[in-house]
């Protein structure tokens, strides 16, 4: 047997398995996830100088000399800006 | 997928930053008044003869001041700083987060005043007078609205864990805090319970266990949830976990009130209740502890150069061992020991010190760079606070052990084939402990400088620094079709109905006899099999039912406040419909006389229930030393009950008569001069303070109306009673050598002392007894 139409039809078989499972998975009504929610407690903030609304993260990222390095837990949260955006 | 419109919103930060720093101070206020008073155990000079800084007055400003002032602004920091950004929302209303802090602040003032004066309801960590309890509700109310109104306006529409035990903690701390301070005024200071004897015992312990559980416990687990793998960089070991966690603790904690009432003349199957579920607690307890730990895997490393990391893994491991340690001491044998002992003391402070104290800290190390912008002062400092905290801890807490133990022992061991005590004089069993008590103070000084330590990094930290609020982008969602569970998606589903009949079976199970009991036994069973075999196969819908309720907030709690109130209906609410003239065994206690109500009401005002109980155990042991055990009938008309909590000093209940008035006359002036080596502070202000006889027409009739069966006394006869007796008192004084004006204090306390366990009449069941 020719291991290329082999392969295509297997390949054809995988894909089209995702698309009813994807589609199937759609159709859910899901309005959360354990895995999704346990995620929340590390979405990223930005900080904002208190009382100056116009005074964005911008400047304090340059003010901030972490002292342990990125994502230490004593460290100002600028460090972790890093990752996002 | 998000399609909404994206927004960027700025963080309410300054109200967590007040709240935090308010914690601080005030934490290092309650630390410094317990040193205070763990040093007048020791010392009893160390009141200066003041009584405003006597033991019984300060001991209800250091509970007080440590679970509402500290952990309570510790509480509110963590839960408006963790709530704005778990649900993507700035809190709902600058003034009433400004309202709530600023009213909260107020209210600890007025505690920090009115408390040393003597002003108190005489109830545990309930002590404040009716115009603060007012207010506190009031606060707790602004606390509430703000927190939901903030979850209205959410733009993350499903809630995280650390969500579900705030919401748990705004409504049963409601529920608990307003049916326990229920009361009747007699002046614009002073109040009655309006629950008497053992009534007001459940009631009061359903509210003081519970106050540990919804106020020390679940707001920190929040905490926990949100604030652990921030700091670990890393979720939640199991989200599924701390499903089971919360539902679990949050159902079954509410039954264990009864277990600090063991032995006692509470109804025995109240008992056995407290006792099972308390038990029972190991379980959510442990699987939330080992949730906690376990979201350190890999994180592990840290410990050795993060305090923050530090902090939360040694609080998460006070929690498990005074959750380990709480069950255990609720088993009635162990009870037997450790009720009434330094024991209880060490266990409190393992979890107000260990679990709420390093918690706290964890949280503030974390907080201080991100609230400022800059990063803490001295790091080697907050590991010096751990390293010197976690030694002040060790040492009290056991400290504390081995003096429960000891006094414990000692306090029921017989000789003579047990037909006496080996320990009759209770001074032997205090000076035994004594070295341990010192111990105590230096562990809890060595915890205070901790913490003093981290107020100055913290100041350092801030000063000169620019407070900087949080910001995040978030997308607005519009709502989406058939989010909504409705009363119907709410309670018709297999896991609340599954709930609803396992839980009527163990009703039957649990309150009935005969046949009914073995249906109750196998509905029960039938019901727990049916579930686990309908999730096996549907496990799916009952989790698709779980991620809707999440996204509805209001369901939520409904449910939350039916499975913590399930419990309180059914341990308190027979006890209280009951006539309680039928709970009285075979006595019931006589009225006081207006004297002896006015003594009573200075023995609650002198806070002596922080030493003395009144309550003699259905213990041998207690027997032998104390009389006859104490019945239910004897406290039926007390307002509030007195049974007490604590024996640093012996069991009151039948000390009517056992020494003549000068005996209590010189105890009082000063207990050295009748009992070598007492600790007990001298009381020299009673024999100089004037009798409030002017008070006592208004404080009868508010127990009348109460209740109690006061005849029917004019003013003016309340007077000439009280007069009359306060004249035969002195007049015996006289005889006995001992000079005071009738009108004094100290008389009325003599009084009311010679009446306790003297003034009952047999009943129609001791009539009926063999």
């Amino acid at each position: 047997m020719s291991v290329i139409p082999l392969t295509v039809f297997f390949s054809l078989l995988l894909a089209g398995l995702f698309m009813v499972l994807f589609a199937h998975e759609q159709r859910r009504r899901r309005f959360a996830s354990t895995e999704r929610d346990s995620l929340l407690p590390l979405a990223d903030e930005r900080p904002r100088l208190a009382d100056q609304p116009g005074k964005v993260e911008r400047d304090l990222r340059a003010r901030s000399e972490p002292v342990q390095g990125p994502g230490s837990a004593l460290s100002p949260p600028v460090a972790d800006d890093e990752h996002c955006c | 997928m998000t399609t909404g419109q994206k927004i960027t919103i700025e963080f309410n930060d300054r109200i967590v930053r007040q709240f935090m720093l308010a914690a601080i101070i005030w934490g290092a206020v309650g630390m410094l008044v317990g040193v205070l008073i763990a040093t007048q155990l020791n010392f009893w000079q160390a009141n200066f003869g003041q009584a405003w800084l006597s033991f019984g007055r300060l001991r209800p400003l250091h509970t007080n001041a440590v679970i509402f002032a500290f952990v309570g602004n510790m509480m509110f920091a963590g839960v408006y700083y963790s709530t704005q950004r778990l649900v993507k929302a700035r809190l709902a209303s600058d003034f009433l987060s400004n309202l709530h802090f600023w009213g909260w602040q107020l209210v600890i003032v007025a505690a920090a005043i009115t408390l040393p004066l003597g002003l108190t309801r005489g109830k545990e960590y309930a002590e404040l007078i009716w115009p603060l309890n007012i207010a506190v509700a009031v606060i707790w109310v602004v606390f509430g609205v703000n927190f939901f109104w903030t979850l209205a306006r959410r733009h993350e529409k499903s809630l995280y864990v650390a969500v579900w035990f705030y919401i748990a903690t705004i409504i049963t701390v409601a529920m608990l805090y307003i049916v326990n301070h229920l009361s009747l005024p007699t002046s614009l200071l002073h109040s009655y319970p309006v629950f008497g004897g053992v009534q007001d015992g459940l009631v009061q312990w359903w509210y003081g266990h519970n106050a540990v559980a919804f106020f020390l416990t679940t707001p920190i687990l929040g905490i926990m949830y949100y604030f652990l793998p921030k700091a670990a960089g890393r979720p939640v070991y199991s989200y599924r976990l701390s499903v089971i966690h919360f539902w679990s603790l949050v159902f079954l904690y509410i039954w264990a009130g009864p277990h600090h009432l063991l032995n006692t003349a509470l109804p025995n199957w109240l008992q056995l209740l407290g006792m099972t579920f308390s038990l029972m607690l190991w379980a959510p307890s442990w699987g939330g502890m080992l949730n906690g730990l376990l979201t350190l895997r890999g994180a592990w490393d840290k410990l050795r150069t993060d305090p923050v990391i530090k902090f939360f893994a040694a609080g998460v491991t006070f929690y498990g061992m005074a959750t380990f340690e709480g069950p255990l001491l609720a088993i009635k044998s162990v009870n037997a020991l450790a009720h009434y002992t330094d024991w209880i003391i060490a266990h409190v402070h393992a979890g107000a010190l260990g679990w709420n104290g390093f918690m706290a800290a964890g949280m503030f190390y974390w907080l201080v760079p991100r609230l400022w912008n800059k990063p803490l002062h001295s790091t080697a400092l907050a590991n010096l606070h751990f390293w010197i905290g976690l030694t002040g801890i060790l040492l009290y807490v056991s400290a504390m052990w081995a003096s429960g133990i000891t006094q414990g022992l000692m306090l029921n061991a017989t000789a003579e084939g047990g037909t006496i005590l080996k320990y009759p004089n209770f001074l032997e069993t205090l000076n035994a402990i004594r070295p341990l008590m010192l111990l105590r103070v230096v562990g809890g000084t060595l915890y205070l400088a901790g913490f003093v330590l981290m107020g100055w990094n913290v100041w350092r930290s801030i000063r000169g620094a620019q407070a900087v609020n949080g910001t995040m982008e978030v997308y607005v969602e519009a709502p989406v079709a058939g989010e909504n569970l409705g009363v119907r998606g709410t309670f018709l589903n297999a896991p609340v109905a599954y709930t609803t009949l396992a839980l009527v079976g163990s009703f039957v199970w649990m309150f009935t006899s005969g046949w009914l009991n073995i249906l109750g036994l196998v509905a029960t069973m039938f019901c727990v099999l049916l579930a686990i075999g309908h999730f096996q196969t549907r496990g799916t819908a009952w989790g698709e039912w779980y991620d809707r309720l999440l996204v509805n907030a209001l369901p939520f709690t409904v449910l939350t406040f039916l499975a913590v109130a399930v419990g309180g209906m059914i341990q308190i609410i027979p006890l209280l419909t009951i006539d309680r003239r039928l709970q009285t065994e075979d006595r019931v206690a006589r009225v006081y006389t207006p004297l002896e109500l006015a003594g009573r009401d200075l023995y609650v005002h002198e806070g002596c229930y922080n030493c003395h109980s009144q309550m003699i155990r259905t213990l041998v042991p207690d027997v032998m030393r104390y009389g006859e055990y104490s019945r239910l009938g004897e406290s039926i008309w007390d307002h509030p009950y007195q049974w007490g909590s604590k024996r640093t000093g012996p069991d009151l209940a039948r000390v009517g008569l056992k020494y003549n008035h000068a005996w209590h006359y010189d105890h009082l002036e000063n207990p050295r001069n009748i009992s070598t080596g007492s600790n007990m502070p001298a009381y020299p202000w009673l024999k100089g303070n004037p009798t409030d006889y002017a008070s006592l027409p208004a404080r009868i009739r508010v127990q009348k109306m109460l209740g109690v069966p006061f005849p029917s006394w004019s003013p003016a006869m309340i007077d000439t009673l009280a007069k009359e007796q306060a004249r035969d008192i002195t007049k015996d004084l006289r005889a006995q050598g001992r000079y005071v004006d009738p009108d004094r204090e100290i008389v009325a306390l003599i009084a009311y002392l010679q009446c306790l366990g003297k003034t009952w009449e047999p009943t129609s069941a001791a009539a009926a007894k063999p």
